[in-house]
Formats: C-alpha cells, structure tokens, sequence
C-alpha cells in the first residue's frame, strides 16, 4: 500500500527537529490563511513559502505531486460543474450547448490552488514528524482547553492507539485476503454479486478481529494500572528552542502579510 | 498430483530500496500420498514456500509446477482451478469466517469454485463430521463457538473443497494436546482417504513430525538443507542441529539406550510404540 499523506518519512533535517507543537501550529495557520482572498500575489507567496519549506525538509516535490493524484478526478469534477453554473464574468468559448465564462474558470482556479495549497503544506507537516510526536504536541497543545473539559490525555492517547494499529490491520487484511483467495474468492474478476460477497468476506473477519484487539489492548492496559484520569509524568519532554521561535515568527509574518494583501490593501 | 520447485527464489519488495530475500534457489520435488512435514525456525521461509503451492505467490525467479499447472513470476491465468486442488489452511483460520452460520461458512468454498446445491450439501455434512463436529453446529453461528470449535470450522470450510493437496500452516498452535492429537489424526484421515492425496504441514512440533509424517522438508534462512524420509531426517544428528531442531523425547531416549549397549534397529525404530517394543526385546534377551 502506498499513503504519501501522512507518513513519515525519517530525515534529519532542520525541519524534522523543529518542534512538533509549533509544526501543527503553524500548520493550523497557515490553513486559516489559505481562506483569506488574498488574490493570485497572495498565493504566489505562498507557494514561494511551501517550495522553500519543502527544500527545506528535503522532501521530493515529486512525493508530494504524488499525494494529490487522488484528487485529479475531484478537480476535473469541480471544473465542469463550474462551467454549467457560474455564468460570470467575459463569455470566453461558446460551443453552443454551454458557454464558458472567466468566472468559472477562475473560481475553479482558486479552489484547485488552495486544496494543492492544503495538501501540500500538510503533507510536510505530516512527513517531518513522528506519529508519535504528533500525539505528544496534540496532547499538550489540547492541555489549556483540559479546564472546559477537554479530555486532552485521552484524546492523544486514541490518536496514538490509531496510528500503533494502522501497520497491523494493513498486514491482517493482507492475510484475510490470501486466506479467501484460497477458498476461491476472486476479487479482480468475476461479477458484481461475486464481487460484494468478496468484500463481505474481507471487511467482517477484519472488523471482528479487530474488536478482538482493542479488547486486548483495554485489558492489557487495565491490567498494568492505566487510568486515564490520573496524571501523567512522560519521559520524552518536548522543549522549544530560538529555531522553534524563529519558524513560528515567519510563519506569522506570511500570515499578516497575506492578511493585509487580503484585507487592507 | 506433482509439485516441483525449480530453482525457485522469491524476494519480498518493502519498499523500493529495500528488499528481503525469503527463498534462494530451491529445487525441491515433493512426493505424491504422503503426509510431508516443512519445518525450520520462525522466518525460514516456510509459509513463502507453501504460498507457492496455490499461486498466492508467485516465484521472483524459476518456476513451481503444481499438477499441469506452470507458475512463473508473469504467469498471468484464472488462478481458481489451481486453487480447488490446492488447498490452504493458514494459521489460525478461526479468523476467516464471516457467515452467519456454520453451514453457510463452510459452503463458501465450494459454492465459489461454482458446485450445485446438492453437492455443496453433501459436502458440507462431509466435512463436519470429519473435523469432528455434528450436524447440529450447522445451524449455529461460528462466532459463537469456542476457539477449538471455530478452528475445526475454519478447516472443515477448506475440506469442503476437497483439496488433492491439502496445506496447513501450523494447524494445531494453540490447541490443547488432545485437540492437537484429534487433528493430527483428522489429517492422516484424509490423506489416506485416496491415493492422490497429499498433506503438507508447516509445524514447529517434532513430536507431529515423528508421529505422523512420511516426508521432511527443512527450511533454513530460505534455503533448503534437507528433503528426505522421516527416519533419516531423526537419525542425522548433523542435519537436526543445523534445522536448529531438538530431537524429540523418544530418538533422545533412543540415542541414549544405543550409547549404553542396546541394540537398537535406527531406521526401523522412531516412534514410542517401536521403542517401546525394542526395549522388550532387549530385557528379555
């Protein structure tokens, strides 16, 4: 299987030391900023900043254009439903059955730019970071909200669970497979009935086994003493350094500079 | 029904750069009605090997032969008729059923592989009793039943095809040693059943090996360090050591009784009953 969102690709780079709570911060930001209608100058800058990031973490651009081949199909969908409803703008094809306006070309535009924008800036925050670290940095970016009764603790601790079981379900579904193939369930040919009885014969092995794990994972945990209501100590501290702050302060410069190309000027 | 590695190699590919070698250059001919045994430590290659027999895998370089059928790594072919004759039991099947009743699960099989009601029927009624179950499980719901229950289930829904090569991968981890020894002797069944039927165990447990199987395949770090008969594989201390083997309970006796001055027949005498019997004689004498 291959996911290139979210998975971790181990490196060594300025960016994959920076401190995982700032990382998702300015990840946070940055998805604010994409919204604010800051014209074709705003965007322009900020693909300058994702491509000097993504030199940066010494990510392959070429990764990353992978992860939005899914959405091809949902961009071309988005074009051509547009083109039938926005009628705004100079009329610039007429093929007589539909005409074509600027506006449906450039709000097509806009949306591919900051769903490419979205995915991108994503798919570096998710590539430089450990999963793990990622849970540490929700955990204590949660922690403030604990006081209006965010349970902050328990939910790091589901996101960590979730990640910690992904490898094992993709090596279960795998062996669920090979077990029906061999009682002659052909997934790649036959007709459509045969087809449902085939995921039917996947997804309900997979969803019991499943069950069964978690229920042996909540008993392993009670039986050493987990309690979620009780606080914590960690041994893995995270700790910001100046480059922490550094990162963050021109993170918030883009964000005002884009905010005043939005809304002032 | 033949089964013939040439050459074979299979190479797991991680992710690009790395890889895994699982089996070197095996060439390995297996006999027709025998109980064959493939044993070697955890990460052998022995569940790559057996996955070869019904085209789960296929090989990154040489060929298996399996009945008519020639399995290369492009063999691109309709995969269900090799898999009729080929059955695979993996370990702990219990997992793989789905339907809401016993008899529905174990019909699954054969209702793919295209066989009408009434066969299917018969079939299914076969194949309980043999795993030792009655008639009346057929209606209950297989999550419902115990580990022991759910894993014969899971066998007899492999039966249901009846296999010429049936494959098993560590059918008895997991039970306690009375289902163990019921299952082994469900499995001498239905290779003696016909001629041309073939069991292929992967096992960790010598005392299965000694006890119920004619042919041993030793696996070692995807290589393959011994095919040959049962005795000879028992009465090579050279080859046990290498496979990493402890010698079961009976050959160590055995071993030690010779070192002491009896006189013990090595290749006609492996199992219990045969030791037992030898040592009689010896007293007597």
């Amino acid at each position: 299987m291959n996911f290139t969102i979210g998975r971790y690709i181990p490196n060594d780079t300025w960016f994959h030391q920076l401190d995982p709570r700032f990382k998702i911060m300015a990840l946070l930001f940055l998805l604010i900023a994409i919204f604010f209608p800051a014209g074709y100058p705003g965007y322009a800058l900020m693909f300058v900043a994702v491509f000097i990031a993504l030199k940066l973490s010494q990510l392959s651009f070429k990764n990353v254009l992978r992860a939005l081949k899914p959405l091809l199909f949902m961009f071309i969908f988005l074009a051509v439903v547009n083109m039938f409803y926005l009628k705004d703008g100079i009329l610039l094809l007429d093929l007589g059955f539909i005409q074509i306006y600027s506006e449906a070309l450039s709000s097509t535009f806009y949306i591919v730019v900051r769903l490419t924008l979205m995915i991108m800036v994503t798919t570096i925050l998710t590539s430089t970071t450990k999963p793990l670290d990622m849970t540490l940095a929700i955990e204590d970016l949660l922690a403030p909200f604990q006081r209006i009764g965010v349970p902050s603790h328990v939910i790091a601790m589901l996101i960590s669970i979730a990640l910690r079981f992904i490898p094992d379900l993709v090596d279960e579904t795998n062996r669920i497979m090979k077990a029906q193939e061999s009682r002659g369930v052909d997934i790649a040919n036959g007709k459509f009935k045969e087809k449902l009885m085939a995921i039917l014969a996947l997804i309900i092995p997979l969803i019991i086994s499943a069950f069964q794990r978690a229920e042996d994972l909540a008993n392993a945990m009670e039986a050493r003493g987990y309690s979620p209501n009780k606080h914590r100590t960690r041994y893995r501290q995270l700790k910001a350094t100046s480059c922490d702050y550094l990162f963050i302060t021109i993170i918030i410069v883009i964000v005002i500079a884009l905010a005043l190309m939005a809304f002032v000027l | 029904m033949p089964i013939a590695f040439r050459d074979v190699s299979h190479v797991y590919t991680l992710d690009p750069k790395h890889t895994r070698t699982a089996l070197s250059h095996i060439d390995l001919n297996l006999p027709q009605g025998k109980m064959i045994a493939v044993i070697g430590t955890t990460g052998s290659g022995k569940s790559t090997l057996v996955q070869h027999l019904n085209a789960l895998l296929l090989p990154t370089s040489g060929e298996v032969e399996v009945d008519e059928y020639t399995l290369k790594h492009d063999t691109k072919m309709r995969f269900k008729p090799l898999r009729q004759k080929v059955g695979l039991v993996f370990q702990f099947p219990e997992y793989q059923l789905f339907e809401e009743t016993v008899a529905k699960d174990i019909a699954f099989g054969p209702k793919n592989f295209g066989l009408d009601e009434q066969e299917i029927d018969r079939r299914v009624h076969d194949a309980i009793r043999a795993v030792g179950l009655d008639d009346s499980f057929l209606q209950r719901n297989p999550l419902d039943l115990s580990g022991g229950q759910k894993r014969r289930v899971a066998i007899a829904g492999v039966l249901a095809m009846e296999p010429k090569v049936l494959v098993l991968d560590e059918p008895t981890a997991g039970l306690d040693p009375a289902s163990a020894a019921a299952m082994m002797a469900l499995f001498v069944r239905y290779q003696a059943q016909s001629s041309d039927h073939t069991v292929i165990l992967v096992t960790h447990d010598m005392d299965n090996v000694l006890n119920y199987c004619d042919h041993v395949v030793v696996l070692h770090e995807g290589s393959l360090i011994y095919t040959g008969d049962t005795p000879s594989f028992f009465n090579s201390n050279e080859t046990m050591e290498q496979a990493a083997v402890l010698p079961p309970a009976c050959i160590v006796m055995r071993n030690a009784l010779i070192q002491h001055g009896f006189t013990i027949d090595v290749d006609q005498v492996y199992t219990e009953a045969a030791l037992a019997k030898a040592i009689a004689k010896e007293v007597k004498r």
